[in-house]
C-alpha cells in the first residue's frame, strides 16, 4: 500500500474521538488569546480527548483504559466517580513491616524516625501510582501545598502521615472545617510555632501562624495599600488573630515533653491563653472578637474563623489557587470575573463545601476549552507517577513491601525534579503555583528537563531500584497492543499520539517519528505490518521491534509536548 | 598485552595536542622522539565513522562497470548515466563514478577511498527492516540476533561501559535523534543520540524553515515554546560532548552552508568532537532517501535527479569531513565507512527508478585506507532472480574493519561476527594491524621495534631466529644497568614475542638487547607515565 493511500484510509477509519485540536489550528488572534468562556457547563462533545484532558489534569497520567472507560459515559458521572468518597488506605509501614504510625515517640522511634519519613513519603507516592479513577489523591496534593508543611523541619514522621491523613479524608471536603483543623494539627503547630505561642505572663505572641493564615491560607495578601495594610489584613489583624490563637499545645510530641506521654495531637490550655478582647481592621470590618477565658477561650477560634471566613476573598483565594492547580496559572480580569467570582460564590453558598466547586469546575464550559488545553506543564509528581502508570500494562502494587524500593526510586526522582513530597520550599509551597511571571515553567530548567528525560528513559530501558533485584521495564509490545491496528503504522503513530500527549503533533512531526524514529522508508511503510504480523505469528523474535517501538516511545516522551498535559 | 590493551591504557590522547608533561607540545620542535611518541599516542583515539545510507543505494549507478557499457545502456535504457559523463578511476579504467561524486573521486586521486565492490551475503533479504537488521547485527539472513555488530565490539572491549575508568566519554555517538540497532550490546545500547542545536530546532518545529509549525501564542503554545527553549540549551551544554565540541571549530571551506547537506551537517559534529579530544570510538551518521523506485534520475538528464542529488550530497559532505580532519590534524585517527541494507535491482523500471536489489559497493574513506578498488565490476548479465552476485560477504569488511583499525584478535573477532569472515586489506601497511604474516621461517635474526612505543604498563618485543639458538633477551636503562630479563633459554628456529611490563620504572628511555648465537642487536623504547 502506498503512503497515501495509507493517509486516506487513516483519515476514513480514524474514529471521531481522535480527531485531536491541532496547536496551529486555533483560530488566529491579536494576542495571546485567553478563553472568554466561564463556569456554565461544558456542553461540546465528549470524547476520548476530552475525557483525556479531564483525567490528565485530575489524576497522574491518564491511562488508555480509564480515559475509554470515562470516554464510554458521560462527563457528569466521570465527575462523579472522581469525586466519590474512597476508603481510607492503610497506613504506611517501616523497614521490615513495622508500624509506626501510632508508635509512643520514644527514644527507638526518634532513631528511626528520619527513616520513617521516607517510607511515607514513598508510601504516598505508591498511593498515587496505584490510584483508582478519583480525584482524591490530587487534592490531597492541593492541600499539602495550600498547607505547606516541611517534614524536615517537623522532624516526627506520624504526625506528617496524621497531616496526609487529614487532607485525603477531607479532600473534598468543607474549607472552613479543614482551616480549623489544620489550626489544631500537630505537625502545623510545630512547623508554624503555635505551640509556642502563649498569651501568658510577660510571653509575646508569636505571629507565625497567625500571618500565613491570613496571608497564604483563607484571605491570602492583596496590595500594599498603606503602611503594613495588605488590602485583606493589616498587620494588626495578624496580632490580633495571634492572640485568638494563644494556648494551643501539642501532645505526644517531644516539642512539649510536659504532654509527651500522651497521645500524639494538640490540646488547648487556658493558662497560655490571651482573654483579652481582640479588635480587627476595617479589612474585618472594625469586627472585635470578645476575650474568653477558661475552656472557651477555645471558641474564639471559632470566632475568628467565621470571621475570616464572612470575607469574599477567602473564597476567591481559595478558587484562584483551585484554578492554578487545575487549568492555568493566568488569571486576567476575565478568568477573574467569568470564573473566579462565580466559583467562589458556589464555595460561599455551599457553605465552603469544595466538592461542588470542584464539580462545577471541572464540568465547566472553560475547563473543557481548547484554549485551556495541553498548557499544563507537568510536576514532577504528574511526570514520574504519571508516566508509569500511562505505561505500564500492569503497574507494580506499590504498597507491597517488595515493590518498595521502586517507590523508593520514584519519591527520589520527583525529589530530584523539585518537587519533594512533604518537603516544600517553604510555606508558601511549590512557586509553580504563585510565583510570578514564571509559575509552571520553574519546574523546567537545563537542570530538570535532562532529568525528566532520563526518567523516562529508564522506565523504558528498564529501571533497577536500590536495593532490589527486579527490573521494572515497560513491555513495550504490550502497550502498542492497546493500540486498535498497531501493524499500521500511522494508526499507530496517531494512537500514541492521541495516549501521550495533549494535543495532535504536526505533520511533519510525525513524518519524523514515522520516517526517523521508526525508521520507515517512503514507499515500503507496509514493511511495518510486515514486520508486525511476523512479530504475531513468531512473538519469540521481537527484539528488533522492541528495540525500535522502545526507541519510539523514549522518544515521544522526551518531547516538549509530552512535558504538558 | 595485545595491540587494544595498549590503545585502551596508553596516555589520554586529549592532553597531547596541548600539553606534554607540563611542556606545550611546540617546544620539542619536530624531535623524532616527539613524532614516535604522538604516532603512538595518536594510535589510542581510532575512530570509525559509519555512514548509512538509507532506503538502499543504487550501487550501479554510483560505481558504473564501464566494461559492460552496452549491457549497461540495454538494462537501464531510461536511467542510464551518458558514459562520457562518468569519472573514470585513473587505475582503474574500466570503474567508473556518477557524475556527482567529484568530491569522492579527488579523494580516490589522493589514495584515501577504498570501493569494495559488490558486498552482499548469502540469500539477501528485500524488506528494508530486515536487511538493515541483518547489516546492523551482522547476522546471517536466516538468523536473527539481538545485539548490533558494533555493540558487541565496544562490550568486547569495554566490558565495564558505563563505569569503565579509562574510557570517560561515550563509546559511540550517534548524530540523531535513535541511537542505531548496530550499536546495541547485550543489556544496553553502547551509544548514545546526540544532536546539534540546530538539527534539534530543526527537528522540535520540523518545519525546516516553512515556519507554519512554530508553537501559536496560545497558552499551550507558549509553555511549549519555553519547554523547547530550555531542551535547546540543555542539549547544547551536555557535558563532555560540548566541551570537546568547543575545543575544536570546523575548518575547512568545503563544507556546505547549515541546512544545504544533513550529511555534511552531521560530519561537521563528529569532526569537531574528535578533533576535540573525545575518546568516543565510534560515529554513526545518516544520509535517507535511496528508496527510489522511481524518478531516480530527471527526464530530461539522467545525470541529476533525486539519486544525483544524494550522491552529490555524499560526496560533498565526505570530501569537507576529509578536509576538516585533515585541517584539525586528526586525519590519520579517522577511517570512514558507508553501508546501505542493500542495492538495487539491475534492470531499472518504467518510472525511472529501481526496484530493490542486492549486492552493493561500500566505500571506505579516510586517509588511512588502502585505497584502490577491491574485487571486480559485477557482471550485469550474470545475475540471480535480476540481481547482482555477491563478491564480498559485509561481515568480512566488518572483520577487516575491527582486525586491521581497532587491532581486534581472531578469538575475539570470532565472537563478535560469531563465525570466521575472510578479511581483505582494507587498512594501509604500517597503519594496519593484526595483518597477518605469512607462516614461513625467517632467513635471518631480526630484533624487532617494540610495540606499542611509547608504553605504559607494558609492550611486546618481538624477534625471529633462523635456526635454534641460545636467546637472551634483557632490558637495560640508559646507564646501562640490567633492568629485567625476558628471555635467556634455547629456543627453536620461529618468530617470537616477548612481553615487559615497566611496572614501578621511572619514564624515560630504556634499551632492550637480543643476543642470540652470534647474533646480536640492541634498541630503545620509551616509558611515558
Amino acid at each position: 500500500m502506498k503512503r497515501r493511500e495509507f493517509l486516506e484510509n487513516l483519515a476514513v477509519s480514524s474514529p471521531s474521538d481522535h480527531s485531536f485540536h491541532s496547536l496551529t489550528a486555533t483560530s488566529p488572534r491579536n494576542s495571546t488569546p485567553r478563553a472568554v468562556s466561564g463556569i456554565e457547563p461544558y456542553a461540546g462533545v465528549w470524547n476520548f480527548q476530552t475525557a483525556s484532558h479531564l483525567l490528565r489534569r485530575t489524576m497522574y497520567g491518564a491511562r488508555r483504559s480509564e480515559v475509554l472507560l470515562a470516554a464510554s459515559g458521560s462527563l457528569s458521572s466521570v465527575v462523579s466517580t472522581l469525586l466519590a468518597d474512597q476508603p481510607e488506605p492503610s497506613p504506611p509501614l517501616g523497614p521490615d513491616g513495622i508500624s509506626w504510625v501510632h508508635a509512643v515517640y520514644d527514644q527507638a522511634y526518634g532513631q528511626n524516625e528520619g527513616i520513617y519519613r521516607n517510607y511515607l513519603k514513598a508510601w504516598w507516592m505508591g498511593l498515587m501510582v496505584n490510584q483508582g479513577l478519583s480525584l482524591r489523591e490530587k487534592m490531597v496534593l492541593f492541600w499539602h501545598n495550600h498547607f505547606a508543611n516541611e517534614a524536615t523541619d517537623i522532624q516526627d514522621a506520624r504526625s506528617m502521615y496524621r497531616q496526609n491523613a487529614l487532607f485525603r479524608r477531607m479532600a473534598f471536603g468543607n474549607f472552613k472545617q479543614l482551616v480549623k483543623e489544620v489550626t489544631l494539627d500537630p505537625a502545623m503547630l510545630v512547623y508554624l510555632n503555635g505551640y509556642l505561642n502563649r498569651g501568658d505572663g510577660r510571653n509575646i505572641p508569636d505571629e507565625n501562624y497567625a500571618r500565613e493564615l491570613l496571608e497564604l491560607f483563607t484571605v491570602g495578601k492583596g496590595p500594599q495599600i498603606g503602611e503594613g495594610n495588605y488590602t485583606h489584613y493589616t498587620e494588626a489583624d495578624v496580632k490580633a488573630a495571634a492572640r485568638v490563637l494563644t494556648g494551643y499545645r501539642v501532645t505526644g510530641s517531644p516539642r512539649d515533653r510536659t504532654l509527651l506521654n500522651q497521645p500524639l495531637g494538640s490540646t488547648f490550655d487556658p493558662a497560655r491563653h490571651d482573654p483579652s478582647n481582640k479588635q480587627f481592621s476595617s479589612a474585618f470590618q472594625n469586627r472585635v472578637i470578645t476575650g474568653r477565658t477558661g475552656a472557651d477561650g477555645a471558641k474564639e477560634l471559632d470566632d475568628l474563623l467565621d470571621m475570616i471566613f464572612a470575607q469574599p476573598e477567602t473564597a476567591r483565594h481559595l478558587c484562584r489557587k483551585l484554578y492554578r492547580w487545575f487549568v492555568y496559572y493566568e488569571i486576567d480580569q476575565a478568568v477573574e470575573q467569568s470564573v473566579i467570582i462565580p466559583l467562589s460564590q458556589v464555595l460561599i453558598s455551599n457553605n465552603y463545601e469544595v466538592k461542588p466547586v470542584l464539580e462545577t469546575l471541572l464540568k465547566s464550559a472553560h475547563f473543557f476549552d481548547p484554549i485551556n488545553m495541553g498548557c499544563y506543564i507537568k510536576t514532577p509528581v504528574d511526570l514520574v507517577a504519571g508516566t508509569i502508570r500511562q505505561l505500564f500494562s500492569e503497574l507494580p502494587d506499590l504498597s507491597s513491601w517488595r515493590n518498595y524500593p521502586l517507590a523508593d526510586t520514584l519519591r527520589n526522582t520527583a525529589a530530584t525534579l523539585q518537587m519533594n513530597l512533604l518537603d516544600p520550599p517553604d510555606v508558601a509551597g511549590w512557586k509553580a503555583f504563585y510565583q510570578t511571571p514564571d509559575f509552571y515553567k520553574s519546574w523546567i530548567n537545563t537542570a530538570t528537563l535532562p532529568v525528566r528525560g532520563s526518567y523516562t528513559d529508564s522506565l523504558v530501558n528498564g529501571i533497577r531500584p536500590r536495593n532490589s533485584s527486579t527490573t521494572y521495564r515497560v513491555d513495550v509490545l504490550a502497550y502498542v497492543q492497546r493500540f486498535t491496528a498497531p501493524g499500521d503504522p500511522f494508526k499507530l503513530v496517531d494512537d500514541i499520539i492521541a495516549d501521550l500527549l495533549p494535543f495532535d503533533l504536526t505533520s511533519n512531526q510525525k513524518e519524523y517519528l514515522l520516517y526517523h524514529v521508526m525508521g520507515l522508508t517512503h514507499t515500503a511503510e507496509y514493511e511495518w505490518t510486515q514486520r508486525w504480523n511476523e512479530y504475531v505469528a513468531n512473538p519469540s523474535n521481537s527484539q528488533a521491534l522492541t528495540i525500535t517501538l522502545q526507541a519510539l516511545l523514549k522518544f515521544v516522551l522526551r518531547m516538549a509536548e509530552y512535558q504538558l498535559a | 598485552m595485545n595491540r587494544r590493551d595498549f590503545i585502551r591504557k596508553a596516555v589520554p590522547v586529549t592532553a597531547l595536542p596541548f600539553l606534554l608533561n607540563g611542556f606545550p607540545l611546540r617546544a620539542y620542535g619536530r624531535a623524532p622522539f616527539l613524532e614516535t611518541l604522538v604516532a603512538a599516542a595518536s594510535a589510542t583515539d581510532r575512530v570509525l565513522v559509519l555512514i548509512q545510507l538509507g532506503g538502499g543505494n543504487d550501487g550501479i549507478n554510483t560505481v558504473i562497470p564501464l566494461n559492460q557499457d552496452s549491457a549497461y545502456m540495454n538494462v537501464r535504457p531510461n536511467i542510464a548515466i551518458p558514459l562520457n559523463s562518468v569519472l573514470t578511476l585513473s587505475d582503474h579504467l574500466d570503474v567508473g563514478l556518477h557524475p556527482a561524486m567529484g568530491g569522492m573521486k579527488s579523494l580516490y586521486d589522493e589514495g584515501k577511498l577504498t570501493i569494495v565492490q559488490g558486498v552482499s551475503y548469502p540469500n539477501p533479504n528485500l524488506s528494508h527492516f530486515r536487511a538493515t537488521d541483518i547489516w546492523l547485527t551482522a547476522s546471517d539472513s536466516n538468523v536473527t540476533l539481538n545485539t548490533g555488530w558494533l555493540g558487541r565490539y565496544l562490550e568486547d572491549e569495554f566490558p565495564d561501559y558505563p563505569n569503565d575508568p579509562v574510557m570517560p566519554d561515550p563509546l559511540a555517538i550517534q548524530i540523531g535523534a535513535v541511537v542505531s540497532f548496530g550499536l546495541q550490546g547485550t543489556a544496553r545500547t553502547m551509544g548514545i543520540a546526540i544532536q546539534s542545536p540546530d538539527t534539534f530546532y530543526q527537528l522540535v518545529n520540523a518545519g525546516r524553515g516553512g515556519g507554519t509549525d512554530t508553537a501559536p501564542d496560545t497558552p499551550a503554545g507558549r509553555e511549549l515554546t519555553y519547554i523547547r527553549e530550555v531542551a535547546v540549551q540543555s542539549q547544547a551544554y551536555a557535558g563532555q560532548v560540548k566541551v570537546a565540541a568547543d575545543k575544536a571549530q570546523n575548518r575547512s571551506a568545503l563544507w556546505p552552508a547549515a541546512g544545504q547537506n544533513t550529511l555534511a551537517d552531521q560530519l561537521k559534529i563528529v569532526s569537531r568532537l574528535i578533533a576535540g579530544g573525545l575518546k568516543t570510538r565510534v560515529y554513526v551518521v545518516n544520509l535517507g532517501g535511496f528508496d527510489n523506485h522511481s524518478a531516480q534520475v530527471d527526464v530530461s538528464d539522467t545525470r541529476t535527479g533525486i539519486h544525483a542529488t544524494l550522491l552529490g550530497r555524499l560526496s560533498t559532505a565526505m570530501m569537507a569531513f576529509q578536509d576538516d580532519l585533515r585541517l584539525l590534524g586528526v586525519e590519520h585517527r579517522v577511517l570512514g565507512m558507508t553501508f546501505s541494507e542493500f542495492g538495487r535491482r539491475v534492470s531499472s523500471n518504467a518510472s525511472r527508478g529501481t526496484d530493490h536489489g542486492t549486492a552493493a559497493p561500500m566505500f571506505l574513506f579516510g586517509q588511512p585506507v588502502q585505497p584502490g578498488v577491491v574485487g571486480s565490476n559485477p557482471s550485469l548479465t550474470d545475475l540471480t532472480n535480476g540481481n547482482l552476485k555477491m563478491q564480498y560477504d559485509f561481515r568480512s569488511v566488518y572483520a577487516s574493519v575491527l582486525s586491521q583499525w581497532f587491532g581486534v584478535s581472531n578469538t575475539d573477532l570470532q565472537a563478535i561476527l560469531l563465525k570466521g569472515f575472510q578479511q581483505i586489506s582494507v587498512i594501509r601497511p604500517g597503519v594496519a594491524v593484526n595483518v597477518e604474516e605469512p607462516d614461513i621461517k625467517p632467513t635471518d635474526f631480526r630484533l624487532l621495534q617494540n610495540y606499542p612505543n611509547p608504553f605504559n604498563p607494558s609492550t611486546t618485543i618481538a624477534y625471529e631466529i633462523p635456526r635454534e639458538s641460545n636467546v637472551s633477551l634483557k632490558v637495560y636503562d640508559m646507564m646501562g644497568r640490567e633492568i629485567a630479563t625476558l628471555v635467556d633459554e634455547f629456543r627453536p628456529a620461529g618468530r617470537y614475542k616477548a612481553q615487559f611490563h615497566a611496572n614501578g620504572l621511572p619514564s624515560g628511555t630504556y634499551i632492550y638487547r637480543i643476543q642470540a648465537n652470534s647474533f646480536s642487536d640492541q634498541k630503545k623504547m620509551v616509558i611515558l607515565k
